[in-house]
């Protein structure tokens, strides 16, 4: 299994770790990740929006180079999976691809010839990997961890999404979870949005939304929270305290990137997976795992 | 009947719970069993099902019966089906009565079921006392006459007496102006195919006027009808036209008529385009109408109204086809069954003065934009303001008196749609800027919600809010010499002004003015205005008159495609009443004791059916049993009891009263 | 409150809003306001709403439509779109808005960061998302892909 590997802009600055624990996993599970030298940001929508043209000529751009690998792009982000995604649909129409094309010929780049597929981690795990193969590689059993499952937005908006979940109800992560061998916890705010995008704007309604929602999954039972989407982890976890303030309530709910907690089940230790660059200790909820002896393969 | 000897069933019916879930059957049964002459009690989950009248035929014949009470649902659903049971199972069908207990006692009790039971108890017995005074009644039948009229010559009219025609029956089809056509052949194109309107109605127009079966009565009017059993007279008035049938259609003594001309103190506006543009007094409304005869209105021509100093249309005329000495004339048709297709008409925006109709030069209601449209119309099909200019932009206002307490309160449910059309054909003839106002888009028919999408897609402005007023009253440099709309667009929570070169009213479908029509008829209106339809869900074309069928925006406002359905449904239900061949008289109506009658003439001044007459030569009352509607007035007001409605005679009602009174009545 | 004016001598608003990448559902949008209640900004900010902000761009109020602040409190999460019965994107018609009103030269904390953010992209090859903490040897050094990002993106504008 090889894929052009796309970390996106979160794990290639802020959250490294989750470029760390991927890196970790892929190669447990012998997933081999091609570096894409030249990929730039996916856009984030933000790109989309001043300079639209440009937005979908750069995503071509990271297409073409995972189809000069020969290989499908694997993100670890919600936004990256979706404005990818989304590039790599409208490129299969020969009118835009071409016209797409004509800007990339004028930067002096290659073209794409389309055909590209992009995929989450998420799903490269159940569908590629397969439930048998990763069920065997799990050492350390989330025994008794109750992981509430948060998918965000953008994730399921991708227009592939349909292919592996039901983006409006969706069950992937929690049947990941069990695979894991931890106690899966739905709430109906898991496919709400964190806010992102608002907080330059409205930090108040975003520490107000991540708090509604973080409220839920510990209502429902939760001891931590894993996300598949790095956004989501900036505003889960680095405004934790902003949203228990804000919402005169104590939440303490540790944010785990998906690529960690798979780490953790896979055996990896958790300093290596990064756990300790996050906000809200997660140390506290995973202690009896890590006391736990690691299952030799 | 003598008395003692009455063999009576009662049949209670479950209703499949409807009933039996509130009043006690079984208690029912045995109580109705043990009543006088009462020879069969039984209950039945369905007494409306086959096994149900089953049952009921059966019991007659095993048990005999002569005298039926079937204790079920009002009278209303199943009357007729359970006396057409009794009748095959060979028992004089005017012997049985129903009971309603599912209405008056498991509905309206509901929570008292015990009070429910004890009043069906008395209902039953109530009837049971009736049926035992009830005598069999003989039914007769009148033959019916094998012409029908069809009133009203627009889409519906031409549609029904095509298909009648076709049918073979003799069509005597009437309408009032001097061609046949209606309001569709005013529109330009139809929603949502955009079909040539006249594309597809004149080749209608054309078989109906060249049928066989179909005579065509134009510039005539229904005067009076006389309704007897199995036929109709109708008094048409054939106006005159002036112009006899030899006119050749040359068109000389239009272009010859001084009225209307830039110097003429008479001027007419014409009809067929709404006031749109001036007309002569000798005319034909249109290049297409049927029949292809000129008219001369004497309201407004010279020779008439100037001690026939005119006459030059007579001099022109190549084929000395004006007459002037022409009369009205008054026609008796004599028919079996009438089909009213007497249409709509535009409803008067000036009863709205905040939209400026009458007031402003470019505010127009539908109807006139259709004239606008239309290569036919006044300005050739160019949507050309007053000032003979193009608007650069104009405002689609909806709803005009529709859907308004204050004015008309039902939805006239073509004018989205026309709107929508209107919007279409301005943007792709005009490149105007397009504002549709509207309260609620409604767009349910075949097609009509992908019109609305296309039209949409069209870069025409859609606005959800009621506009407030039109004005010229400019507040701002734009809106000098424009009409102004101003209407809080509801889902922006802001009031606009949108100020526009051309305003169209889409104005509510009124009922074509025929109150004098439909009372020599004896039909009703429904509160809206609209012909009363005998049953508005599973009966809309027939009506309470037997033998008289409504069709098209007569009945209610309607489009083309369901005026051509229910047209065509009307005519199919004409077709088979006048195939019948004969009509069943209701024996359930007045008769006079001739002994008794003293021709003081007091039923026939209350009775509202003209049913009742007094012959001045045998000094009877006489009833014509077609118009008696069996309401009783007359049995009230008689002095002698000579007048009685049969079933309901005074023993007979004071039987049910003296089973449902309480027992012990003080003397 | 002074009422809004409608210029019809000029195009529509919502013309051009159409002819926007991601703007072009908004023909099809009808007034049902099914992407009002998925909402989350709108759950929380009764001031925020999708159709209130449409139906502003239908009545043709452009300038006051790309000064709003509210284009900016979308969160981009795109949940407007799923009971959409038009197929219409509101969140995206949202993004054709903001589109528009970069173009229009709109200032306040919204555009000002997507600025940033976009010539981060055009600079740098990729985008610092965290507003706080450590910077990262990695965050500072421009992405490998720079120069060449840089060339696309100056050829899309050019284009």
């Amino acid at each position: 299994m090889r894929y052009a590997y796309f970390p996106g802009c979160a794990a290639s600055g802020s959250c490294r770790e989750l470029d760390d624990a991927t890196r970790g996993v892929a190669e447990d599970l012998g997933i081999e990740l091609v570096d894409l030298a030249g990929a730039a940001c996916c856009g984030a929508g933000i790109l989309q929006e001043t300079n639209p043209e440009g937005a979908l000529a750069v995503n071509a751009h990271t297409l073409s180079l995972a189809q000069t690998e020969g290989l499908d792009v694997l993100t670890v982000c919600g936004t990256c999976q979706l404005h990818l995604a989304r590039a790599a649909r409208s490129l299969e129409d020969p009118k835009t691809r071409a016209r797409v094309n004509r800007v990339l010929e004028k930067a002096g780049q290659d073209p794409y010839r389309g055909g590209v597929r992009v995929r989450h981690l998420l799903q490269v795990l159940l569908q590629d990997v397969g439930e048998r193969k990763l069920a065997a590689h799990v050492r350390r059993p989330l025994d008794g961890l109750a992981v509430g499952a948060f998918y965000g937005c953008n994730l399921l908006r991708d227009p592939g999404a349909d292919a592996y979940d039901t983006p409006e109800d969706p069950t992937s992560i929690e049947r990941l979870v069990a695979l894991l061998g931890g106690n899966a916890v739905s709430f109906r705010a898991r496919t709400a949005c964190c806010g992102f995008h608002a907080l330059a704007v409205r930090e108040d309604l975003v520490v107000r939304l991540s708090a509604a929602g973080l409220a839920e999954a510990r209502d429902a039972g939760a001891t931590m929270v894993a996300t598949p989407c790095p956004l989501c982890h900036l505003v889960l976890d680095a405004r934790q305290r902003k949203a228990a303030k804000a919402s005169g309530q104590t939440l303490n709910v540790p944010i785990l990137h998906l690529s960690q907690l798979v780490g953790l089940a896979l055996g990896i230790d958790p300093g290596r997976l990064g756990v300790d660059r996050h906000v809200v200790p997660v140390t506290p909820v995973i202690e009896k795992l890590e006391d736990r002896e690691v299952v030799k393969a | 009947m003598t008395g003692g000897t009455r063999k009576i069933g009662v049949f209670i019916c479950h209703c499949g719970g409807n009933i039996s879930d509130v009043v006690d059957v079984n208690a029912v049964r045995e109580f109705a069993a043990q009543q006088d002459e009462v020879v069969a009690s039984t209950d039945f989950r369905f007494m409306c099902s086959n096994q149900g009248q089953a049952r009921l035929q059966e019991t007659i014949k095993e048990k005999g019966l002569d005298g039926v009470v079937v204790a079920c649902c009002t009278p209303k659903m199943y009357e007729d089906m359970f006396r057409g049971s009794a009748k095959e199972a060979g028992m004089n069908p005017y012997l049985l009565e129903i009971a309603n207990v599912r209405e008056q006692c498991a509905y309206a009790h509901r929570h008292e079921p015990e009070q429910a039971t004890e009043k069906a108890k008395a209902l039953v017995a109530a009837q049971v006392a009736k049926v035992r005074n009830l005598r069999p009644l003989d039914v007769k039948t009148a033959p019916i006459h094998d012409g029908v009229a069809v009133i009203g010559a627009g889409i519906a009219g031409i549609h029904a007496a095509l298909l009648l025609g076709n049918a073979g029956h003799k069509v005597t089809l009437i309408e009032k102006s001097p061609t046949i056509g209606g309001n569709m052949a005013r529109f330009d194109k139809t929603f949502p195919t955009l079909d040539c309107a006249m594309c597809t109605l004149s080749p209608k127009m054309n078989d109906v006027f060249n049928h066989p079966n179909v005579d065509l009565m134009t510039y005539a009017e229904v005067k009076d009808a006389v309704r007897a059993p199995g036929r109709f007279t109708l008094t048409v008035v054939q106006k005159p036209r002036y112009v006899t049938d030899a006119c050749i259609g040359c068109n000389r003594c239009t272009e010859a008529c001084p009225v209307s001309g830039p110097k003429s103190p008479i001027k007419v506006e014409s009809e067929w385009n709404l006031g749109l543009s001036p007309r002569k007094a000798i005319y034909l409304p249109f290049s297409q109408a049927l029949p292809q005869q000129w008219t001369l209105d004497a309201d407004h021509c010279y020779y008439f109204q100037r001690n026939h100093t005119c006459g030059i249309c007579a001099k022109v005329c190549p084929a000395d086809a004006i007459d002037f000495t022409q009369r009205p004339e008054e026609v008796q048709v004599e028919v079996g069954a009438v089909v009213v297709a007497t249409g709509y008409r535009p409803f008067d925006a000036s009863q709205i003065p905040q939209y400026g109709f009458g007031k402003y030069a470019d505010v127009y209601h539908g109807l006139q934009v259709e004239r606008l449209l239309s290569s036919t119309g006044p300005t050739n099909g160019k949507l050309l303001k007053k000032d003979g200019t193009p608007p650069q932009s104009v405002g689609i206002i909806h709803c005009v008196g529709s859907r308004d307490e204050k004015y008309r309160s039902y939805c006239s449910r073509v004018c989205c749609m026309a709107s929508l059309k209107y919007a279409h054909l301005i943007r792709e003839r005009t490149g105007a800027r397009v504002y549709n106002f509207y309260m609620d888009m409604r767009a349910n028919g075949k097609g009509y919600e992908e019109f609305y999408q296309r039209v949409a897609s069209e870069q025409v402005g859609f606005v959800r809010g009621k506009p407030t007023r039109v004005t010229d009253q400019a507040t701002a440099p734009e809106e000098e010499g424009k009409l102004t709309i101003v209407v809080e667009d509801t889902l922006a929570g802001v009031v606009l002004r949108v100020p526009v070169d051309m305003v169209v009213l889409s104005t509510a479908m009124d009922p074509e003015d025929v109150d004098g029509l439909l009372a020599s008829l004896k039909l009703d209106k429904s509160p809206d205005g609209f012909v009363k339809e005998y049953h508005l869900k599973i009966n809309p074309t027939e009506t309470a008159v037997k033998g008289i069928f409504v069709a098209g925006c007569a009945q209610s406002p309607k489009d083309i495609t369901d005026t051509i359905a229910q047209a065509g449904a009307a005519a199919m239900s004409a077709s088979m009443f006048l195939g019948s061949g004969s009509m069943t008289l209701n024996p359930l109506v007045a008769e006079v004791n001739p002994d008794l009658c003293r021709a003081c003439t007091r039923c026939s001044e209350v009775c509202e059916f003209d049913a009742v007459r007094v012959d001045p030569e045998a000094l009877v009352a006489i009833v014509d049993e077609t118009s008696c509607e069996g309401c009783g007035k007359c049995t009230v007001v008689c002095p002698t009891g000579a007048i009685t409605v049969r079933q309901f005679t005074k023993t007979q009602i004071a039987a049910s009263i003296d089973a449902l009174a309480p027992k012990a009545v003080a003397p | 409150m002074e009422p809004a004016r409608v210029r019809p001598e000029v195009p529509p608003f919502w013309v051009e809003v159409a002819s926007t990448p991601g703007g072009e559902s908004i023909a099809t949008c009808i007034p049902c306001e099914a992407c009002s209640s998925p909402c989350p900004i709108g759950a929380l900010d009764p001031g925020f709403s999708l159709p209130r902000i449409i139906g502003r761009v239908k009545a043709g109020r452009r300038q006051e439509t790309l000064a709003a602040e509210d284009l900016w409190t979308c969160t981009r999460c795109y949940a407007c779109a799923a009971g959409c019965p038009r197929h219409a994107r509101p969140g995206e018609i949202l993004g054709a808005l903001r589109q528009l009103a970069l173009r229009a030269g709109a200032d306040g904390p919204g555009p000002r960061r997507a600025r940033a953010l976009g010539a981060q992209v055009r600079e740098r090859g990729r985008i610092d998302l965290a507003t706080r903490g450590k910077p990262s040897p990695r965050r500072a050094r421009p992405a490998a892909s720079s120069a060449a990002v840089r060339g696309i993106l100056d050829a899309a504008e050019a284009s």
